[in-house]
């Protein structure tokens, strides 16, 4: 089976950054990279029709793919049936303990408000940018990018000095 | 901690990736679209939906008649079929057995007879935003208590604690409730809808 031209010199070169994205998305390296080789096999498909710079088709099926698991998601099972851990107690002396905390509370956040975190704080992406990804309006972006800070922000895991101002 | 603290905690999580490993990524890139191939073929072939529950030797117990599975899909730009609203196939995980409950039910219950014990346990639901608990049981010991829409499994010791065996009928209950408001409370239940658990099985890839 030959790959499309320039599909594995692009997985080579931007998997790297593809796969931190996936890692934010879903807080799990196994499920990271499953949804990034996800995402990579339907971009084979679909790569004579991508024209410029295929990284920001492959991020959106990355991120849309992502935000579906929830309805099907066979292939993204946790690593085990127990429930996850509860948070531990927050230390507001420790930075390191804040960040855990935040790291948590992002986990906790639905998976499209997760999402625009990650575009916005991670990507750098523009509202724009973020909803031509995310398939929906700037406004929609800038809403759940609203919605996300304030659930951070009155998460009682997060030490008052960890709220995100 | 403010906006840099984010950027600062993103960055930070996200990096320290074992170095990628391009072959085996490029492997596992060509083995999915391998798949997704066949599947295709598949599909346009088989077509019957619950022909491969069939095949795989398992039988499903329902808590409530469903709908038979639509007719043979068409050829061409073909839906994945489903069964209680999962794909029969996912990537390498193919559905054996599957139970959906309609409100006010609340409880469900399915037998699945495995083949091997690297399974995977899907739930789905009516909201997507994690408003519904479930709490699933396998052979009457608990196995998980989790956000509506979770794929769960646990490993094949984990699955013979449970008392899973391969051959053998195994019974998974399952029974919705308000999700965890994250505050100690309960979300409240969506007024309407439908809850399924489905139990699916990896099969080992098949590559060109």
């Amino acid at each position: 089976m030959t790959p499309p031209d320039g599909f594995d010199e692009f997985v080579i070169s931007r998997s790297p950054r593809l796969l931190r994205t996936a890692y934010l998305l879903t807080h799990d390296r196994a499920l990271a990279e499953d949804l990034l080789q996800t995402a990579l096999a339907r971009a084979w498909e679909a790569w004579s029709r991508v024209q410029g710079d295929p990284e920001p088709y492959v991020r959106r099926i990355l991120v849309n793919t992502y935000a579906s698991w929830w309805r099907r998601r066979w292939s993204g099972e946790r690593p085990t049936g127990e429930l996850p851990e509860p948070p531990a107690e927050p230390d507001p002396h420790s930075r390191f303990d804040d960040r855990e905390q935040l790291w948590r509370a992002l986990g906790r956040l639905p998976r499209r408000q997760r999402a625009v975190l990650v575009l916005r704080y991670f990507e750098d992406l523009s509202e724009t940018e973020i909803g031509d990804t995310l398939g929906c309006s700037p406004g929609t972006v800038k809403s759940q990018a609203s919605k996300a800070l304030a659930k951070l922000r009155l998460d009682e895991t997060l030490s008052p000095e960890g709220a995100l101002a | 901690m403010n906006e840099t603290d984010l950027r600062t905690v993103l960055a930070e999580r996200s990096a320290g990736h074992a170095p990628a490993v391009d072959a085996e990524r490029l492997a596992g890139v060509r083995r999915r679209v391998a798949r997704r191939r066949l599947r295709r073929r598949g599909t346009a072939v088989a077509g019957a939906t619950l022909a491969l529950v069939a095949i795989g030797g398992v039988a499903a117990a329902r808590t409530d008649p469903a709908p038979p599975p639509a007719g043979p899909p068409a050829p061409t730009a073909a839906p994945d079929p489903t069964v209680d609203g999962f794909p029969q196939w996912d990537d390498a995980v193919r559905a054996l057995a599957s139970a959906r409950i309609t409100l006010p039910a609340r409880t469900g219950r399915l037998t699945v007879t495995p083949t091997t014990l690297d399974l995977v346990v899907a739930t789905s639901c009516p909201a997507p935003d994690r408003s519904v608990g479930l709490e699933i049981r396998v052979n009457g010991r608990p196995f998980s208590t989790a956000t509506c829409g979770a794929g769960l499994s646990t490993t094949a010791d984990g699955w013979r604690r449970l008392g899973v065996r391969v051959g053998r009928p195994s019974v998974l209950t399952f029974r919705a409730g308000g999700a965890d408001d994250g505050t100690g409370g309960r979300l409240p239940m969506p007024a309407t809808g439908a809850f399924g658990v489905a139990v699916g099985e990896r099969v080992q890839p098949v590559d060109d």
